[in-house]
């Protein structure tokens, strides 16, 4: 159970931290590798 | 045949990522699943951010040299960058003639965050919208902003949504549920599969509003057993939003 102000806090931090997967010029020496993981077809 | 980034071995690609960045002792990286970038033709794709390079048709053999290349030495594979319909290769997913011309709203943070993580979702203004619902506005203003925002469903009808809810919440009864079809039986329409699949919790943000707007306490989504990954991801999204408290205990 997270109160409101919890949350806010959680989209405060989390969003500075995964600025670099919409801001192509953050400022990091961190790198983000997005690997696809959708779609399954049901028959394979 | 094109199968789609899981059935032709992305959850290898993640592992084998993730195994050769411990065996290099790489810490700055991070390898993060996604849900559909909406481009399965090009499956499985991988995509390196900031600096947003779009690699295609990745194999799990092919790890170790984007790590080699990319992350260590700092150049692009060149022979793994995704190619435009023209033959030309691309290094990013907005240089792609597929998507210079989208505009995601509903899918925005399809292939952005990892649909499995409640926080990431909330991240990028995620249950923002319920919040300010709750505490600023009445179900009649909310209607109001939905009619005016031109909202339609997704389906072949294109029913106004706002309409949808106004109607609804005038009828009167001690019970009432929102129900989100997310069934598609169109032949090549994945528009809900994608939504599910990449941003659960959108999905359960909205019922919620829609429940507030129209006086129900319970939802119900049906989807269909042919989409695994899809039917994964909600109960999880549930889970966390229950945990979170953002959804009451038997309310979806």
């Amino acid at each position: 159970m997270k109160t409101v102000e919890e949350i806010h806090q959680i989209r405060e931090n989390k969003r500075k931290e995964l600025d670099l997967r919409i801001n192509t010029k953050a400022d990091t020496r961190e790198k983000h590798i997005l690997v696809c993981h959708g779609t399954r077809m049901y028959f394979f | 045949m094109v199968h789609g980034c899981t059935s032709s071995k992305s959850p290898q690609i993640l592992e084998e990522f993730k195994r050769i960045l411990k065996e290099k002792n790489i810490d700055n990286v991070r390898v993060i699943k996604t849900g559909c970038f909406g481009l399965c033709a090009k499956g499985p794709i991988v995509i390196i951010r900031p600096e947003d390079t779009f690699y295609a048709m990745v194999k799990p053999e092919d790890c170790e040299e984007i790590i080699q290349t990319h992350i260590i030495e700092g150049n692009k594979v060149e022979r793994l960058l995704a190619k435009d319909i023209d033959g030309s290769k691309v290094d990013s997913l907005d240089d792609l003639n597929f998507y210079k011309k989208q505009k995601r709203i509903a899918l925005k943070n399809c292939g952005v965050i990892n649909p499995e993580e409640i926080d990431e979702y909330i991240a990028f203004d995620g249950y923002k919208a319920l919040e300010k619902v709750l505490k600023e506005m009445t179900p009649e203003e909310v209607i109001e902003e939905i009619k005016k925002s031109g909202l339609r469903g997704r389906g072949g009808a294109g029913f106004p949504t706002g309409k949808k809810w106004e109607l609804t919440k005038a009828y009167e009864d001690k019970q009432k549920y929102v129900v989100c079809n997310a069934d598609e039986g169109d032949p090549g329409a994945f528009m809900d599969r994608s939504i599910l699949e990449g941003d659960p919790h959108s999905v359960l943000e909205a019922m919620a509003i829609a429940a507030f707007c129209i006086g129900a306490n319970k939802g119900f989504i049906y989807v269909r057993a042919e989409y695994p990954i899809a039917v994964k991801r909600l109960k999880i999204a549930i889970e966390q939003a229950r945990d979170y408290g953002i959804l009451r205990k038997k309310y979806i």
